[in-house]
């Protein structure tokens, strides 16, 4: 399991009948996680490039996708409230779309969950320099949660990453105390611990990870 | 997930697998074994939780193995139990978590006198816990009394040597060395037996992470990780290490009179800890630089390299204290 899909466990599934890999994964990691959770798990992938490798590679470990898609949620095939979870992880980012466009294929998401359904993205944290727009580095927090309340999710939980969404190390939920314990778990001590704390108290928690997490439910 | 706890009360950390087992593959899938979950109860961590795929075996034996071996042990090297749970669809160990210092951390900040004294506890508190596992004929899978050093790593370096681009003198020299060897009595090691797997609280010195306990079959293997590892660490890099431990300081005499005492009871030569040490330096090289490329890859490279061009002059790795 060398992606975010431990998340998985940290939600409450209603039922766990169908999920949506929408990620951009070329490996299939994450279906092949969604499948130990769903009793099928369908793909979506942006392009073509990289989904024809896809069910080759999920055969040879044993299994298929109920079904393999090109396109986006807006022109997505499925019928309204089909999927119990739907794992996007940091393709919408990586697709440098304007801000109204991420709105839609959100609010194209939520369309495709059954409600009580969870939606999973995540992001680098964007740089500071170019915090507040929508560029190849990431999406702010803040804008991206926004988003997800106007595209009608109503729970939103963020979980932190690091090193990198590809590569993730430790997933530490935006909680003062978890952040703590995970300044302990990691060995920070001195004038990095002060640091670090002085940061969690004036709220700049994000700025103490490389990237992060959303759980939306729809 | 429900219960006493909830989601904020939980940090995920991807649980990495060892450096592949001397005597095993080095599929790069068996890289990232499953993950741990770091279980807070007001604010601290409070339990740990290794999870992998249901009906994946191994952290059952590593569970027997620990609660096998469990027991404080002020004067030694401590092991906590665990329990174990599954369902159909993970397989989950519980343990306290134990806070504390790493002993990577600890060995960075301790006088001469200070490190060799841990050094001593926790090589001869090793030596206990093989010598317990070895009590009960059931824990550990059979294998045979007798191993050759050669038969095992032979291949390791000979990819090793070709990796870190040594001559063909230097090359011979590793070579000749594991093969000096011969035989030797095979003795169940920890297998991952690095500093960052000790770790030091309410003046004990606990060990972690069983996973592969047993596998590894070489004796003093663990012995001249942990001493390596740590000699590297204080002298900020593998390769200073291994020339320091060859060194005529006092604190590397002190190293080889206590490497060569806890050779003595496994009943090894000085050519046979040699060996032992050629063998660790190639597996290290290669299977650091094969999992994790050459910014963690280089170090251990350099260190082979080192040792060559040490042998290939006709000096010991490891001198007569």
């Amino acid at each position: 399991m060398n992606s975010l899909a431990p998340w998985l466990w940290l939600v409450d599934f209603d039922a766990h009948g169908k999920a949506l890999d929408a990620s951009d994964a070329p490996t299939g990691d994450l279906a092949a996680a969604l499948m130990g959770h769903f009793a099928e798990v369908h793909l979506l992938r942006a392009d073509n490039a990289t989904l024809d490798g896809l069910p080759p590679a999920n055969s040879r470990e044993g299994w298929a996708p109920a079904s393999a898609v090109t396109g986006t949620f807006r022109a997505a095939p499925w019928p309204r409230g089909t999927f119990d979870c739907i794992a996007l992880h940091d393709a919408l980012v990586r697709r440098r779309l304007p801000k109204t466009d991420v709105l839609a294929e959100l609010e194209g998401a939520h369309r495709l969950l059954k409600p009580g359904g969870w939606l999973a993205l995540a992001s680098p944290r964007p740089s500071r320099v170019r915090r507040q727009s929508l560029d190849a580095t990431g999406i702010p927090r803040t804008i991206l949660s926004r988003l997800l309340t106007q595209a009608h999710f109503h729970e939103i939980r963020c979980l932190f990453v690091d090193p990198s969404v590809d590569n993730p190390r430790t997933v530490v939920p935006d909680a003062k105390p978890a952040i703590g314990a995970n300044n302990t778990l990691e060995g920070i001590r001195g004038s990095a611990m002060w640091k670090r704390r002085a940061a969690v108290g004036l709220g700049l928690r994000s700025a103490l990870f490389p990237a992060y997490i959303l759980l939306a439910r729809a | 997930m429900t219960g006493a706890f909830g989601w904020q009360d939980v940090v995920i950390r991807q649980n990495y697998a060892m450096v592949p087992a001397p005597l095993g593959g080095s599929d790069l899938a068996s890289m990232n074994l499953g993950f741990n979950l770091n279980v807070l109860s007001r604010g601290s961590p409070a339990f740990v939780a290794k999870c992998r795929d249901a009906g994946e075996p191994e952290l059952a034996r590593s569970t027997a193995i620990r609660n096998f071996l469990a027991g404080d042990r002020p004067d030694g090297l401590s092991v906590s139990p665990a329990g174990i749970a599954s369902s159909d669809r993970l397989t989950v160990q519980v343990s306290r978590f134990l806070p504390g210092s790493n002993l990577g951390d600890v060995i960075l900040r301790q006088s001469s006198t200070d490190y060799l004294r841990l050094l001593r506890t926790v090589l001869c508190g090793n030596a206990t816990l093989s010598r317990i596992a070895m009590s009960s004929p059931d824990l550990l899978e059979p294998h045979p009394a007798m191993l050759s050093l050669a038969t095992i790593a032979s291949a390791v370096v000979n990819d090793a040597a070709e990796l870190a681009k040594l001559d063909a003198t230097e090359h011979s020299a590793l070579s000749a060395a594991v093969l000096a060897a011969g035989d030797m009595a095979s003795r169940p090691q920890h297998g991952d037996f690095w500093p960052p797997n000790l770790l030091m609280t309410d003046g004990c010195v606990w060990v972690l992470d069983f996973d592969s306990y047993g596998e590894v079959r070489v004796p003093l293997l663990d012995d001249i990780t942990f001493m390596l590892g740590t000699l590297g660490w204080r002298a900020k890099s593998l390769a200073l290490g291994v020339e320091h431990f060859g060194s005529e300081h006092s604190e590397a005499r002190a190293c080889r009179a206590l490497l060569l005492e806890r050779a003595g009871a496994d009943g090894l030569t000085e050519p046979q800890i040699e060996g032992v040490i050629v063998y660790y330096l190639a597996h290290m090289a290669l299977e650091v630089s094969r999992r994790s490329g050459s910014t963690y890859g280089t170090p251990h490279i350099d260190a082979l390299r080192y040792a060559a061009h040490r042998l290939a002059s006709g000096c010991r790795l490891n001198p007569s204290p």
